[in-house]
C-alpha cells in the first residue's frame, strides 16, 4: 500500500521534470464565452487555463507556462514562442495575458512631489492618466531595471518605466532623486 | 473600510429601475474591463441583483442566476467573476488598490447566494488614503494635510512643557549674547572717535580698551558654552523621554501592527526620528528666536546710525537669500546623490564578500570584479564633480558677497571725508553688516529645519497614536483558567482580503492534548497564535472555560499560557535570567525544581558559571537541544494551563530529542496541549489529532482513528514511514 503512494510521487515528479512543449501541431486554443482561454492537448480537452509568462520583464512571449487555473496549477505545458502560432491564437492568448498582467507604462512624468513622508506622482501611462503615492523611505519606491524603471506604489501597484534615457531633461530632473 | 460607496445620483436612479432594493455592497475600483484608469466603473449588489456601470454601459445579474462568484488574483490585478450556466465569466477588474474590498464583495455576494441576505460582511481595516484629498492617512488614521490644524505646534508645545526653567534659562543667555555681540562695536567706535586720537588718548586708555573688550568677549564664550551645554541637555532628555515613550508604546502594539512594519523601520523611529528631533532642539530651537531679535535689533540700530548706508548694505539681503534658497537644494541633492552611489559601491563590495564562497568556486572574481569597478568609477566621478563645483562655487560666492563690504567702505568712505561719518563710525557699521550675513542665511534654512524636525515627529507620533488592536476590555476578567477550549466557526486572515482559516470547530477538554497536522501555509500556526490571542478572529469566537477570551485581561491571560517554538530564543541574559523571563518572582528552588524537570539542570551544572552563565547573542553557544531545554523549563515555571508546543523538536538529533520529548511529556501532564509536528512520530501520544487542509479541520481523531480512515494522515503517515525505511537501506 505505502509502495503505490510513494510510487504516485515518484511519477509526479518525473512528471514536473518533463518539458512539454505545446506547439501548433499538438495544442489547439480556443477562447471560452466568458472570455478565457481553453487548450485541447493531443486530443484531449484540458478545459479552461491560466497562461503565465516566466519571464515577464525580458522576455514577455517566450516560454509561456500554460497551467491549470484551480488547485495546484499544475503545468500542462510550455510554449516557446508565441509567434509560432497563427494569428487568432496569438490574439486569444494576449488577451489573456493581457487580463493577468497590469502594469502600466509611464510615458510622461507630469508631477512629482514629496509631502509628508510620501512621494505623489502624477502619470500619463499607457492606461490613462494615473495619481498614485509612494513612500519616500528607504524601501526604494523606484527600483531600476535594465533601461529602464519600476515605480512601486503604496498599493504595491507597480508601474513601469521602459527607457529612463527616453525621458525629457524636465522629467529626469524630476526623477532624479530617486534613481 | 468603506464596502458600500454611494452611487452617483444618475447611476443610483439606474439601479432604482431595476430593483427597489438598495445597495448593500459597491464598490469604486479604478480600472475598466480593459485596464484603462477610470472613475466611471461602478460595482455592488443588492440582495438579489449583482451591478456594474460603466458609463453608459451597464451589466445586471440576478444572484438567483450566479452558480458561483469569485476573485481571481492575477499579477498587480484582479478579476471579479462569475459563473453562469456553467461558464465563468469576467464582471469588473481592479488594481492592488482595492483587493480587500472585492474580496468582501466576493464573500458578501456568496452569502446572498446562500440565501443567507441577512448578513452583511463589514470590514474593519483603515481607510488608506484620505478622502477629502487622496493623501496617504498615518498610521494613527490622520490625514496629514487636513488635520494638521497646529497639531506640530501643540506637540511641541507638549515635548516642551516639562522643561519650561531650562528653556527660559537658555532664552535668557540668548539674548545676553546677542548683546554682547551688538556692543563690541559700539565700543570699536566709542574708542576709535574718543581716544585713538594723538595728544587725546593715553596708554591707561588703550589698557581700558582691551580690558574691556576682553571682558566682553571672555562673557560671551562662558555664554557659548553654557549654552551650548544646556542646549544638548536639553535635547538629550527631549529625545530619551520620546525614545522611551515609543519602545513602551511599541512592545504594547499587537502582533498584527507589528508584523505589518519591519525591525528596521521601527528601530529607525526609534533613534533617527528622535535624533533628528533633538538635533532641533539642541542647534535651532533656542537660535530661532535670538537669531531674530538679532537681525531687528541689526536693522534698526543700522537704520538709526545711517540710513542711506544700512539701504545700501540692506541691497545685498536678497542676494544672499537667493544664494541660500537656490545653492542649498542644490547642495543637498548632489551630496545626497554621492551617498546613493556611495552606497551601492559599498552593498556591491558587501554582497560579493557574503557570497565570496560562490564567486570563487564558480571563478566568477574577475567579472565580480569588473561590475564592482564600474559602480566604484561612477562613484568616482560623482565625488570629482562636486569636489569641483565646491571648489569653484564658493569663492566666487565669497567675493560677491564682500562686495557689499566694499561698496559699504566706499559711501560710508566718502562720507567720513565730509564729515558726515566718524571713523569709528563706519568701522561699527562695517562690523554689523558683517554680522547681518548671519542671522539672514540661517533663517533661510529654518523652514527646511522645521519640515526635517515636525516630519520626524510626525512619524514618531504615526507610531505613538497607534491604538493596539488587542487590549483588556472595561470589564475584563482575571482569572485562574482551567483549560477547557471551545472554537466556534472561526474565520481569519492576517489580511482582510486572504483567509488563512475559514470556519474551524473544535472543542477540546481540559489536559487534553491536540495534535495539529498539515503541509506547511494551511493554517496551523495562525490557529495557535489566535488561541494564544496574538490577534483576534475575524468572526466566529474562541472561548476558555465558557468565557470568550477578548473577555479575559490579556496580560492576566497570557501568563497563563506556556511556549515552546521550533527555535527557542534566547535573551542577552544568564540561564536564570532566560528561565524566570516567565515568573521573576521563582525562587532559586523552583528555577533548580523546573530545570530539573526539564531535562536541563544537569548541563546547566556543567556550565562554567552555572546558573550564572551569560547566553543569548554573544553569550555562551548552547546547542538546540539545550535551548530548548530551557525553554521548556521557562514554561513549567509559568504554570501554564494552556500549552503550546510549536515544532518543539524539529531541529534536534535523536539524543537531545530524546530528552526534550522525555521533558515535553512532564510538563504537558494535566495541561491543554497543541502541538504541532511535522515528524507524526511525535504525535502519537496525543489524544485527538487535526488535520488542517485548505483552511479548514479535514479530519479529526485519535493516531488509531484516522489510520483506518485512510485519509490524508494515512497518507502522511505511509509516506513518512517509506522515507524512513529508504533512509534506512
Amino acid at each position: 500500500m505505502s509502495g503505490d503512494i510513494l510510487k504516485d510521487e515518484q511519477q509526479k515528479a518525473e512528471q514536473l521534470l518533463a518539458m512539454n512543449m505545446l506547439t501548433p501541431e499538438n495544442a489547439v486554443f480556443r477562447e471560452t464565452a466568458g472570455g478565457f482561454v481553453a487548450v485541447t492537448v493531443n486530443g484531449e480537452d484540458k478545459g479552461h487555463v491560466n497562461v503565465i509568462r516566466t519571464f515577464p520583464l525580458s522576455d514577455a512571449d517566450e516560454y509561456l507556462s500554460v497551467r491549470l487555473p484551480d488547485g495546484k496549477q499544475e503545468e500542462i505545458g510550455l510554449i516557446e514562442k508565441l509567434t509560432d502560432f497563427d494569428e487568432t491564437t496569438v490574439e486569444i492568448i494576449s488577451k489573456q495575458l493581457k487580463l493577468r498582467y497590469f502594469m502600466p507604462r509611464i510615458l510622461k512624468i507630469i508631477e512629482v512631489k514629496e509631502q509628508y513622508g510620501y512621494t505623489y506622482w502624477t502619470v500619463e501611462t499607457d492606461k490613462g492618466k494615473a495619481k498614485f503615492a509612494s513612500s519616500s523611505g528607504s524601501a526604494g519606491a523606484v527600483i531600476r531595471h535594465g533601461e529602464g524603471a519600476i515605480v512601486k506604489d503604496s498599493n504595491e501597484n507597480r508601474y513601469l518605466i521602459e527607457d529612463i534615457s527616453r525621458l525629457t531633461p524636465k522629467e529626469l530632473k524630476k526623477l532624479d532623486l530617486y534613481l | 473600510m468603506n464596502l458600500n460607496v454611494p452611487l452617483p445620483k444618475a447611476l443610483s436612479d439606474r439601479l432604482k429601475a431595476a430593483t427597489d432594493e438598495a445597495p448593500k455592497y459597491c464598490v469604486h475600483p479604478d480600472i475598466d474591463l480593459d485596464g484603462f484608469f477610470t472613475e466611471d466603473f461602478y460595482i455592488g449588489a443588492t440582495e438579489s441583483l449583482l451591478f456594474t456601470f460603466c458609463g453608459e454601459k451597464e451589466n445586471l445579474i440576478r444572484i438567483a442566476d450566479c452558480e458561483e462568484v469569485q476573485v481571481r488574483n492575477q499579477v498587480d490585478s484582479g478579476l471579479f467573476t462569475v459563473t453562469k450556466n456553467g461558464e465563468e465569466y469576467i464582471v469588473a477588474r481592479f488594481t492592488r488598490k482595492h483587493s480587500t474590498q472585492m474580496a468582501c464583495l466576493v464573500r458578501g455576494v456568496k452569502l446572498f447566494i446562500e440565501g443567507k441576505t441577512d448578513r452583511v460582511i463589514e470590514n474593519h481595516d483603515r481607510e488608506k488614503t484620505c478622502p477629502k484629498c487622496g493623501r496617504i492617512l498615518n498610521g494613527a488614521g490622520h490625514c496629514p494635510k487636513c488635520n494638521k490644524s497646529s497639531r506640530s505646534i501643540s506637540r511641541i508645545l507638549d515635548i516642551c512643557r516639562p522643561h519650561w526653567p531650562m528653556l527660559g534659562l537658555i532664552f535668557s543667555i540668548m539674548l545676553l549674547l546677542t548683546a554682547t555681540s551688538l556692543v563690541q562695536p559700539f565700543l570699536i567706535r566709542w574708542f576709535v572717535d574718543g581716544y585713538l586720537k594723538p595728544g587725546i588718548g593715553t596708554v591707561k586708555d588703550i589698557s581700558l580698551f582691551i580690558i574691556l573688550y576682553l571682558a566682553i568677549t571672555l562673557t560671551a564664550m562662558f555664554g557659548h558654552l553654557f549654552r551650548s551645554f544646556l542646549g544638548s541637555r536639553l535635547g538629550m532628555r527631549i529625545s530619551y523621554q520620546l525614545r522611551s515613550k515609543l519602545s513602551t508604546h511599541i512592545q504594547s502594539l499587537s502582533m498584527s501592527f507589528l508584523n505589518k512594519r519591519n525591525t528596521g523601520e521601527l528601530l529607525e523611529r526609534v533613534f533617527s526620528d528622535t535624533m533628528s528631533v533633538r538635533n532641533f532642539f539642541t542647534n535651532s530651537f533656542c537660535n530661532m528666536f535670538t537669531q531674530l531679535v538679532t537681525l531687528i535689533a541689526l536693522a534698526v540700530l543700522m537704520l538709526i546710525l545711517n540710513w542711506k548706508l544700512a539701504l545700501a548694505a540692506f541691497a545685498f539681503a536678497p542676494l544672499i537669500l537667493i544664494f541660500a534658497r537656490t545653492f542649498w537644494p542644490y547642495i543637498r541633492k548632489i551630496y545626497h546623490r554621492q551617498r546613493r552611489k556611495g552606497d551601492r559601491t559599498q552593498n556591491k563590495l558587501q554582497d560579493v564578500l557574503s557570497g565570496i564562497r560562490i564567486v570563487k568556486s564558480y571563478g566568477r572574481e574577475e567579472s565580480e570584479i569588473k561590475q564592482f569597478d564600474a559602480l566604484n568609477d561612477e562613484f568616482a566621478a560623482v565625488q570629482r564633480k562636486n569636489e569641483k563645483f565646491f571648489a569653484t562655487v564658493f569663492p566666487i560666492l565669497s567675493l560677491l558677497l564682500s562686495f557689499s563690504t566694499y561698496l559699504i567702505v566706499y559711501l560710508g568712505g566718502t562720507d567720513v571725508l565730509n564729515g558726515e561719518l566718524t571713523a569709528g563710525g563706519l568701522m561699527q557699521f562695517v562690523s554689523y553688516a558683517g554680522m547681518l550675513l548671519g542671522p539672514l542665511s540661517w533663517m533661510s534654512f529654518l523652514p527646511r529645519q522645521i519640515v526635517n524636525m515636525t516630519t520626524s515627529l510626525d512619524r514618531i507620533y504615526d507610531i505613538l497614536d497607534e491604538k493596539p488592536d488587542i487590549t483588556a476590555s472595561e470589564n475584563a476578567v482575571k482569572r485562574e483558567i482551567s483549560g477547557d477550549i471551545s472554537i466556534k466557526n472561526i474565520v481569519f486572515g492576517y489580511n482582510s482580503h486572504e483567509m488563512v482559516l475559514d470556519g474551524i470547530d473544535l472543542e477540546v477538554k481540559k489536559g487534553e492534548m491536540i495534535g495539529l497536522v498539515g503541509a506547511s501555509g494551511t493554517g496551523k500556526s495562525t490557529l495557535i497564535n489566535l488561541i494564544m490571542r496574538l490577534y483576534d478572529v475575524t468572526e466566529g469566537s474562541i472561548s476558555v472555560d465558557g468565557i470568550d477570551i477578548k473577555d479575559y485581561d490579556p496580560a492576566d491571560y497570557h501568563r497563563q499560557i506556556g511556549v515552546v517554538l521550533q527555535e527557542t530564543f534566547l535573551f542577552a541574559g544568564t540561564v536564570l535570567d532566560n528561565i524566570r523571563f516567565a515568573n521573576p518572582d521563582a525562587s532559586l528552588e523552583d528555577v533548580i525544581k523546573a530545570a530539573k524537570t526539564a531535562n536541563a539542570h544537569e548541563f546547566i551544572c556543567k556550565l562554567p558559571d552555572g546558573y550564572n552563565t551569560y547566553v543569548g547573542e554573544k553569550g555562551h553557544m548552547l546547542s538546540g537541544g539545550e535551548k530548548q531545554r530551557i525553554a521548556i523549563a521557562r514554561a513549567i515555571l509559568g504554570d501554564p494551563k494552556i500549552l503550546i508546543l510549536d515544532e518543539a523538536t524539529s531541529a534536534l538529533d535523536t539524543e537531545s530529542e530524546y530528552q526534550v520529548q522525555q521533558a515535553l511529556e512532564r510538563l504537558r501532564e494535566g495541561r491543554t496541549t497543541f502541538a504541532i509536528a511535522h515528524r507524526l512520530s511525535t504525535l502519537r501520544c496525543a489524544d485527538r489529532i487535526a488535520v488542517i487542509n485548505e483552511h479548514k479541520i479535514e479530519e479529526l481523531g485519535s493516531h488509531n482513528d484516522l489510520l483506518k480512515q485512510k485519509g490524508i494522515y494515512f497518507n502522511l503517515v505511509m509516506a513518512q514511514l517509506e522515507m524512513n525505511g529508504r533512509k534506512g537501506k
